[in-house]
């Protein structure tokens, strides 16, 4: 076990990633900056605060964006 | 209801009121989705067609960037629209109410007024996309009580049309008929009671109260029958976007829903099983006085 690592799942998928924040997720996932939203253990985490919350060991997050529909 | 005009309008919105939702005027009373389209482009050109001021799009996990490095909002106006996420696809009252809460964080980035809003859907199925009752209310009551403006997607069912409105939805959104059928208005007695119920003071309804249907427009006629029973407005998406030539029938829902609102307003003549003469007897050459 690589402790600089943890274990997450990101829509669905278990992934191994860095320790650091959920900005840097994002990033390091290829995500834009702008238009996606996040949610971590089925809570929204505000844009604003992406770079405050570090990502923790077991984390379930949802990445979304707006796509057509009716 | 209007006041009878009696002079001729100098311009079309001196013909009506707007849509009001939850303190927010439309001059459109039509609302379109964006599903659907052949590419961006042609989504575009049919939100402009169809003269739509609200358009509902969806929450997913898909990448908002295309092959070609284009995001759907290059093509949205987002200063022009006002943009209602939707709870498409959610089969629970909770995953709807996070969907909501997903749609309300990309919303409030494109710092859009419909960032408190949702059009919410809590279906039953794949197959028939119902709604499902018991958890359409439970997610009403939370979002409502969450400061959500709720548009909310049910049957044509007046009862739970009247629970939905009681829970505390901006706006009542009742089915023509199943979501992408094309079978526009089936039940018009079942819509024309809800609008009754709602709408009506002596029923204990509110004239002010909006109640839109959405779902199962086929072609214009379908919007239009749906204004003429009273409807505050129609929200469609297939319609127009699988149409053959998706622009055109863009052009012909605007009209559609415009004509039908104004017969609404202009008042319909009573049906009669015989004919009645426009033009007068009297003076018919060859008629003779008393036959």
């Amino acid at each position: 076990m690589n402790e600089a690592t943890l274990k997450v799942t990101v829509n669905g998928e278990a992934k191994r990633v860095e320790r650091g924040t959920v900005r840097e997720l994002l990033g390091s996932l290829g995500y834009p900056e702008r238009g996606v939203a996040v949610e971590r253990n089925r809570r929204v985490v505000p844009h604003a605060e992406l770079t405050a919350t570090a990502v923790a060991e077991g984390d379930v997050f949802e990445v979304v964006s707006l796509v057509g529909g009716g | 209801m209007s006041e009878t005009l009696t002079e001729p309008v100098k311009n079309e919105q001196a013909l009506d009121q707007p849509l009001r939702v939850a303190g927010r005027a439309f001059v459109s009373r039509l609302i379109v989705g964006t599903g659907k389209y052949r590419d961006y482009p042609a989504m575009q050109a049919c939100l402009d067609a169809s003269g739509a001021e609200a358009i509902t799009v969806a929450v997913r996990r898909e990448r908002l960037i295309d092959g070609e490095g284009r995001s759907m909002l290059d093509y949205i106006d987002t200063d022009r629209y006002t943009i209602l996420p939707n709870t498409a696809g959610c089969f629970s009252a909770d995953d709807a109410i996070r969907v909501a809460n997903l749609g309300r964080e990309l919303l409030d980035q494109l710092d859009n007024p419909g960032k408190d809003w949702v059009k919410l859907e809590v279906l039953n199925d794949k197959k028939t996309l119902l709604p499902d009752p018991v958890g359409t209310l439970e997610a009403t009551k939370a979002l409502t009580d969450d400061g959500f403006k709720v548009m909310c997607y049910t049957s044509d069912d007046p009862v739970m049309a009247a629970k939905i409105r009681d829970a505390g939805a901006a706006s009542v959104m009742p089915a023509g008929s199943p979501i992408g059928s094309g079978q526009g208005v089936i039940n018009r007695n079942s819509l024309a009671i809800i609008l009754e119920l709602l709408k009506d003071p002596e029923n204990g309804g509110d004239p002010d109260y909006p109640v839109i249907i959405d779902a199962g427009v086929g072609t214009a006629s379908d919007v239009a029958i749906a204004m003429e029973l009273g409807a505050d407005g129609v929200l469609l998406n297939t319609g127009i976007a699988h149409a053959e030539d998706a622009l055109r029938m863009a052009h012909a829902m605007r009209h559609a829903c415009i004509a039908g609102r104004l017969a609404y307003l202009g008042g319909r003549i009573p049906m009669k099983r015989y004919a009645t003469a426009s033009s007068p007897w009297d003076g018919v050459i060859s008629y003779i006085p008393g036959e």
